[in-house]
This record gives structure tokens, sequence and C-alpha cells, in this order.
């Protein structure tokens, strides 16, 4: 229970972390002001007119307009409201080499995570749940080869698989998500076929047959609603493995690569290694923390379901 | 033999998966030739060179023939024959594989003979620690040896599997294997360490194990034939079922490292859409699953013998 509780509070910083820590893409000055910034540093951000804040190292005012100083040179710009707020920020945990703030990203990644391995799960949940309980209710013929199928899904390499769906499904969020439940369904189809042969067995399951329920109406009506204990046992092992994938398949730069994901920002902490250390760090401790947190909540889903 | 009879079906059906798996990228591997600098009757000329113009199920037929004839195609991005491109990568990633299962084993096993030793609730909060750090990404993982080995310390390389200009040598080859062994190893270290204590932990309350401490065996002379052994057969099952997790953990770790092994290309030719070499290192990747699966199987058979009468 208290761990429950750990998870949904830390879901709850996730999806309002936004509002902490500013908008997800910070405005920069780009690209004069683009540099990467150690965690904990200071920078001086001047209003615009249209409320929006602009990043600066250095300011002056010069002939009616503000000079603002960036990285690599300094330029006016007429759009600030020099009586407008002058403010400074702490970047916690530094920029990226875009000179956008770690945290806010980190933020914005969570969701991205978090959303991209719930649709997965759906995805896989539903590919499971129909091709095992058809598998149950099929006959031997089709049920062999859809294990026979379920094996030779399983033997391909299910990184491969799904980068091979990601670069098909190109497009973005939705595209990987797609690619990584339908890579993820056969773990499942087998736990459900195996469960739905034993339940079709039992007595109401027979006295709904005897009763005149065909096949299709007792598997959905009689056989599906059973079958919770063995959704609430795999689901959660399945959505650490889903953010795991999430991240490695951003880290390769496929499904929506622009996007802040917490695999692409680890990706960019590498190309930049020796110096920008803090890129890849934070984001990797969250994406541990996340996956264990979710690993701890299936360990104790499996234990408070029953018969499971 | 039905055991071979289904591996072989679920090889074919593999094959089949993976050939229309790969027609759904889109731009492979007709309409890349089909860019609009190319001019109309090259590309034509082209996509007949390549076979590209014959109907799928024709296509199939012609990548099977000819794969029964041993000829895996050449390659759309390297220009080289599959065959050779593969053959190239094999050794490093048997290397690599080996490298990290003994690895996994060397630090697992004594793991779990460590936490044996402690009280219980030291060793749940320690094999609490150990499932952390399994759940770790393998990339980050990766990623932070680099840092610390690498940027550091300065004390490993982190790149390729031999240094620039430098003809390989056995030492450098170790240098360089450490630390995508190590990546590749760790997480799974954790997971043979806790299913050597699970089943250590089901054997030593079992009647065997009594019987010999009944009859004075006590220390290594217990523990080594009576438990260990008994304790072995889930714990290599592992071994043969870790096979697709260390194929496709070395997609990852050997693209970071930039190991020259299948994965990398396997993870190369799918990022470029190199589809002859992304069919074969599919094909490849699930015999070395399927045949994990039969050795474990036939390997967990040897140890335990209840299992020799299920199987006839």
């Amino acid at each position: 229970m208290r761990r429950a509780l750990w998870l949904a509070a830390w879901l709850a910083i996730a999806s309002v972390s936004p509002w902490l820590t500013g908008t997800a893409e910070a405005p920069s000055l780009a690209p004069s002001a683009a540099e990467l910034l150690p965690p904990g540093a200071r920078v001086a951000e001047v209003g615009l007119r249209d409320g929006g804040f602009v990043r600066a190292r250095s300011l002056a005012l010069e002939a009616g307009a503000l000079v603002v100083t960036g990285a690599a040179g300094s330029r006016a710009i007429s759009g600030v409201d020099t009586e407008g707020p002058l403010r400074t920020r702490v970047m916690w945990l530094g920029t990226d080499q875009q000179g956008r703030d770690v945290l806010a990203r980190l933020a914005a990644g969570a969701r991205r995570s978090l959303l991209v391995a719930a649709l997965a799960l759906v995805v896989a949940a539903i590919l499971g749940l129909t091709i095992g309980l058809a598998a149950a209710f099929a006959p031997e013929g089709v049920a062999d080869s859809i294990a026979l199928i379920v094996d030779a899904a399983l033997s391909l390499p299910r990184l491969l698989v799904i980068l091979i769906l990601g670069v098909a499904l190109r497009a973005s969020w939705s595209g990987a998500a797609l690619a990584i439940g339908c890579a993820s369904w056969m773990e499942l189809a087998r736990l459900v076929e195996a469960d739905a042969r034993s339940l079709s067995r039992r007595p109401f399951a027979l006295a709904a047959r005897a009763a005149g329920a065909g096949p299709a109406r007792v598997a959905t009506a009689h056989i599906l609603p059973n079958l919770a204990p063995v959704l609430a046992s795999v689901i959660p092992a399945a959505a650490t493995d889903a953010i795991l994938l999430e991240s490695t398949l951003s880290f390769f730069g496929v499904g929506g690569a622009d996007a802040a994901s917490w695999g692409r920002m680890i990706a960019d902490g590498l190309r930049l290694m020796p110096g920008a250390w803090w890129m890849s760090v934070a984001p990797g401790v969250l994406l541990a923390t996340t996956a264990v947190a979710v690993s701890v909540l299936a360990r104790g889903g499996r234990r408070a379901t029953p018969f499971a | 033999m039905k055991r071979l009879r289904h591996a072989a079906g679920t090889l074919a059906l593999a094959f089949v998966l993976s050939f229309v798996l790969l027609q759904a990228i889109p731009g492979s591997p007709a309409e890349r030739l089909d860019r609009p600098d190319v001019p109309v009757e090259q590309a034509a000329r082209n996509r007949r060179a390549l076979g590209l113009d014959a109907p799928l199920p024709e296509q199939f037929a012609r990548t099977v023939a000819s794969y029964a004839r041993g000829d895996l195609g050449v390659s759309f991005a390297k220009h080289r024959p599959v065959a050779a491109v593969l053959a190239e990568a094999l050794p490093y990633t048997a290397l690599l594989g080996a490298a990290s299962l003994l690895l996994a084993y060397g630090l697992g096993v004594p793991w779990a003979l460590i936490l044996l030793t402690l009280d219980p609730r030291w060793r749940r909060r320690l094999d609490d620690c150990g499932l952390a750090v399994a759940t770790v990404p393998r990339f980050w993982l990766s990623v932070m040896l680099i840092l610390v080995f690498h940027s550091i310390l300065g004390w490993l390389p982190a790149s390729h599997a031999t240094a620039a200009g430098v003809s390989a040598s056995a030492g450098g080859l170790l240098a360089h294997l450490v630390l995508p062994a190590l990546a590749l190893a760790l997480p799974s270290s954790f997971l043979v360490a806790r299913t050597t204590l699970a089943s250590i932990e089901r054997v030593t309350s079992s009647l065997h194990v009594k019987r010999a401490k009944a009859s004075g065996a006590s220390g290594a002379s217990l523990l080594v034939p009576h438990v260990l052994r008994a304790a072995a057969a889930p714990t290599l099952a592992l071994a043969g079922l870790d096979l697709p997790v260390l194929a496709s953990g070395a997609l990852v770790v050997e693209t970071i490292f930039a190991w020259p092994g299948m994965g990398r290309v396997a993870a190369e030719s799918v990022l470029a859409e190199d589809y002859p070499v992304a069919l074969a290192s599919c094909l490849l990747a699930a015999i070395a699953v399927v045949f994990g699966r039969l050795a474990s199987q036939a390997l967990a058979r040897r140890l335990d013998p209840r299992l020799r009468e299920d199987a006839s």
C-alpha cells in the first residue's frame, strides 16, 4: 500500500512537473545563447513583450535596444520590454547543447515515457488477450499453428523487431508505442491461453456451455473476467519492459526523434561525453528509479492477486 | 525428435515473419531506388538487378531459393556479400557473448553464495539492491561505465575492438572487451544470483540434503555435490533463455561501444534500411534463440534426472 502511494506520488510529480519548472521547451536565445551549462548554473532572463522570457548572459541597454550577450556573441533584441521583468533562474540540472533546461526536458520526457509505455501496454494486452483466447477456443490445428507463431515471434530478438517496426512506423511517439506493443504480446498470449484452457474446464464454464452459450460467448462473458489475475500479474512487469524499451528506441533516435525523451537525452549526453556528464546521468537515474518503482509494484501486485 | 521438428518449424516461420516485417519498412528497398535524381530507366534496371520488380511471393521464393543455395545476397549499403559481412562480425559477437556469460556466472554465483551466508534480513536487502541494478537499462549502464572508466579514470578504451592504427593484439582486444562485457553481464549476474539463491533455498529444505546432512556431510562436501548440483538446473536453464536477452542487449551495447559484432551490424542494417543484411541477421538471431532453448533443455535433462522421464 505504501509503495503504491509512493508510485502515485511519483506519477503526480511527473505529470505536474512542467508547471513546476516552467515550459518544457524553455525559450532560449537561439542560436547565440545556445550553450551547455553545468548543473546549478544561474542564467539571466529578460521579459519579452509577449510575456515570454529570453535568456541572456549579460545585458546592456544601447540606443533603446537591449543588447543581449550570449555564448557566441551579442545581438540586439528589439522586442524586449525594457521596463519588463528581469529575473534569474537556476538551472538545477544544467542545460543541454542547445541551452535547454535539463530539468524541464526530464519532466517532458517523463510524460512521454509513461504515455508511450501505457499505450504500448494497451496494444500488447489487446493482442495478447485476443490471440490467447482464440488459441484456447480454436480447434486443435489452429491452436497448434498459433503456438508455432508465438514461438517464432519469440525467437526473433525483440529489440530488433521493435527497431524494424519503429523505423517502419516512422511517425512519432504513437508509432513507438505501437511498435513496442506489437512486439510484447507473446508471453501474455501464452499465459492467457493456458489459463483460459484450464478455466474452460471449470464447472461454471461447462454450465454456460450446457445452457447454450457458444464458444465466443463463453470466452468473452465468462472466461475473460476471470483472466484479471493473470493480467494483473503480467502487466506491471510488462510496464517496466515497455518503459525501458521506449527509452532504448528513442536512444536510437527512432520514433519522434525531436521530442524530449529520456533515451534521447542520454544519447545526446553520450555524444558530448567527457564534457557534459550531467546530460546523461539525470535521465538515467530517473529511468532506473521509474523502472524499479514499477517492478516493485509488480511484485506487490503478484502478491496481492489471489490464484495468480 | 519432436523437439527438433518443432524447432525447424519455428525457424521457418521466424524467417517468413522477418521477411514480412522487413517489407513494412517504407523506404525499403524499392522506394529507395526511386529517388528523383535517379533516371527512370536506371531505376528500373536497378530494380531488375536486385530482383525487386517481381511480386512479393516471387521475391520470397527467390530469397528462399538463394538461401538454400547458401547465398545470402549482397548488402545494399556496404556493397559486399552479406555472408562476408556476417562472417566478419560473428567472431566478435561470440567473443563478447562468451565473455559476458562467463562474467555473469562468475559474478552471480559467488554473489549468491555470499548472500547465503548473511542473515535473512540483510540477504533480502542486498537482493533488492541487486534487483535495482538488474532493472537499470543496459544502455545507461554502458554510458556510465564509459563515463567512469574511460572519461574520468582513463583506464579502459570505450569503443571499437582494437585501437585505431594499431594491429590487433590479444591484450588490446581484452582491454576493449572489458567494458562492453561488463555492461552486458552486470544486470544478468544479479538475475543469475537470484535464481541460484532461490533454487539453493529450495534444495536445502529437500529430503536428499537432509539425508546427506544426517549421514555427516557438512560444509563444502555438502554444498558442492548435494546442493549445487541440484540447484544448477534452473540456473543453467537461465543461460539458454538468456540468449535472446544477450542478443538484444548486444544490439544496444555493441552500438554504444562500436563493437564490430552482430548486434551492431543488425542495428545499423535496420537504421540504414539495408534489407538483405537485416533479414540474414534476423534469421541468425532466431537460430541462436531456438538452439539456445534446445541446449538449455538438454542440459537441464542431463542435470536433473527427473526431467528425463518426462521427455520419453
